[in-house]
């Protein structure tokens, strides 16, 4: 029996209409589906098979036809099942550790396949990554099952800044010369250096790395929008696309707005940026147009937008007196949702304050207790504590997804990326 | 003084059996459940069955204990409802998915024990039940992800065809993830 001849078209109609919602450009079916035969057909043994689905003839399906089928399903043990269809919901430190269990595991796990699976299927925050000057660290929400092999990102050629994460894929930026950006995934220690922008990223100028995992794309397609202020009150946007692996720039100009606060967010085919002036520049992917919408009034730097029961809000500690709480703001008017009182007696007096720092999943939030880094669970108001980050300054903290997402690997090397003129921003 | 009204009832009533068609379904320990046949197709399988009218009176289900059969139907029947008359539903476990209205109950359906939830497993893959495949598959994998190979090994029985040097080069090379 012949598995790669299915075309696996129940799979693909599911995954279509989870499609709709991913995928900012639009491709053929074909493609789809070259897309998944071709990669089921990395590993050509009988005893390995991916994905397991019904054969289809659709001529005569006589009743002995439907004996065989139910037969040949009895093959699958629960190791089998397990294999196949519970390890791409795992993290990928736990992945990696379950290399050891056997060979078929082995071959399995190091199929790209499953980590294009895994990619799709878990998408929760791991932990974070620190840095303050120039110093990076990594701390888990479960160390036991969520980690990277390096956090210091050495694997790369040369010393970087982390600017920002998304689903797995990092964004960082190197410390000399050109500036170059790097997409990076820490867990396979996979990393490609981008060509230089066309134009100049200037310090005040900030980016954000949009990459939504698919079912059925199986490269990870990213686009690294970046916020270029040409002048005060004047901001560009170009797009590096990991499709057409070049820059470009996009029409809209937006004139309304002063200072970015830093780096963005990225959640739906959406790119949300903070300003200092208390709005939120929001970049809609699909269009290529902007938005303005403003932040509550008590905004500021300890706050965050983050996504929490599918949609964006904006977190932000509150103190009053000697209690402290979070207040949650969404909708479009950005309206006070919910206030949790925090139950931080047994933490005792700090100073540096609260930071929110992200939405975990929908009921536990992340937050930085002065050097303390823990999660706070709104309903039990349950506090765990995560790990500690330096306390002699400001450590940037960025949420992270311990992804296997495959990163082209480096075809483009510093020698050789285009050299960027430095145009515009004189102004 | 026409009398034609009658006509009409008889035929709505023809309309409601139709919408209610029912399959009976055998269990292994020789159980019968008569479901609806839109209910009994969330199963690829049983539809396909069905479909190219291989279903006569009954479908043995020669795999599956009547005690799980009658979970999967349960959970048939309420994803079923949920979706309302549409397509069979999709339910997706790959996200933060509290935008799913039966995330609750699903939470409640597989907080059963390890045989039950693996049986659900081997019924969900049997019947090609795909939403029903994911939760319970998600819900080991949190069941799994602190583990050590060699306890996977027993929950799964699982060989280890590993030679001992073999093994320690695996470890040697995934050494951070031992930590």
């Amino acid at each position: 029996m012949d598995f790669w001849e299915d075309d696996n078209s129940d799979e693909m109609d599911i995954d279509n209409d989870l499609m709709d919602d991913c995928e900012e450009d639009s491709f053929s079916e074909s493609e789809q589906e070259s897309n998944v035969k071709r990669f089921q057909k990395l590993n050509i043994d009988d005893d390995f098979h991916v994905e397991y689905a019904p054969q289809r003839n659709t001529t005569a399906y006589g009743s002995s036809r439907c004996l065989e089928h139910i037969k040949s399903k009895e093959k699958m043990g629960i190791g089998d099942l397990v294999k196949d269809h519970a390890l791409p919901f795992l993290p990928a430190k736990s992945i990696c550790r379950f290399r050891s269990v056997s060979k078929e595991w082995n071959k399995w796990i190091t199929n790209p396949f499953l980590a294009h699976k895994q990619s799709h299927c878990f998408q929760d925050i791991s932990g974070f990554f620190c840095q303050i000057a120039g110093e990076h660290s990594f701390i888990s929400c479960d160390p036991h099952s969520c980690g990277v092999p390096d956090p210091s990102f050495s694997f790369l050629p040369e010393p970087v800044i982390l600017r920002t994460t998304c689903n797995g894929l990092i964004c960082c930026q190197s410390c000399i010369e050109d500036n170059a950006y790097y997409i990076c995934n820490p867990v396979n220690r996979q990393w490609k250096v981008l060509p230089g922008p066309n134009y100049y990223h200037g310090p005040g100028s900030a980016v954000a790395l949009a990459f939504e995992p698919s079912a059925l794309k199986f490269e990870a397609n990213y686009q690294l929008v970046c916020a270029i202020r040409l002048a005060d009150h004047l901001l560009c946007f170009e797009i590096y696309s990991s499709r057409s692996k070049s820059w470009r720039l996009v029409d809209a100009l937006c004139c309304e707005l002063g200072a970015l606060s830093g780096d963005g967010f990225y959640m739906k085919g959406m790119v949300y940026w903070e300003t200092l002036s208390g709005s939120v520049l929001a970049f809609d992917l699909t269009y290529e147009q902007f938005g303005i919408f403003p932040l509550p009034p008590e905004c500021g730097p300890e706050g965050v937008l983050t996504k929490r029961h599918g949609e964006l809000c904006y977190i932000l500690p509150h103190k009053k007196d000697n209690e402290f709480a979070i207040r949650i703001y969404g909708d479009f008017k950005m309206v006070l949702k919910h206030s949790f009182p925090l139950e931080l007696d047994d933490f005792g007096y700090t100073s540096g304050g609260l930071r929110a720092l992200s939405c975990l999943n929908d009921d536990v939030l992340a937050i930085l207790f002065g050097n303390r880094m823990i999660t706070y669970h709104v309903k039990a108001q349950k506090v765990k504590t995560l790990g500690t980050v330096r306390p002699d300054g400001f450590v940037t903290c960025h949420p992270y997804v311990n992804s296997l997402v495959p990163v082209d690997h480096p075809l483009v090397s510093r020698q050789q990326a285009n050299s960027r003129p430095c145009t515009s921003s004189s102004l | 003084m026409a009398s034609s009204s009658t006509s009409v009832v008889v035929s709505n009533k023809e309309k409601e059996n139709k919408n209610t068609k029912k399959v009976t379904l055998k269990s292994s320990d020789g159980e019968s459940f008569e479901v609806d046949e839109s209910v009994a197709m969330e199963s690829q399988t049983i539809k396909h069955i069905i479909e190219d009218g291989c279903a006569n009176n009954e479908i043995p289900l020669p795999n599956v204990t009547s005690g799980i059969l009658s979970r999967v139907i349960e959970y048939c029947k309420k994803h079923k409802e949920a979706a309302g008359e549409s397509e069979p539903s999709v339910t997706s476990y790959t996200s933060n998915s509290t935008t799913n209205p039966l995330t609750e109950w699903d939470t409640e359906f597989v907080k059963v024990d390890q045989n039950t939830l693996f049986d659900l497993i081997l019924a969900a893959n049997y019947l090609d039940i795909k939403g029903l495949l994911d939760l319970t598959c998600k819900t080991v994998a949190d069941m799994m992800k602190g583990k050590t190979p060699q306890e996977i090994r027993e929950t799964f029985h699982i060989k280890n065809d590993y030679t001992p040097e073999e093994e320690a080069e695996v470890r040697k090379e995934n050494q951070w993830a031992f930590e």
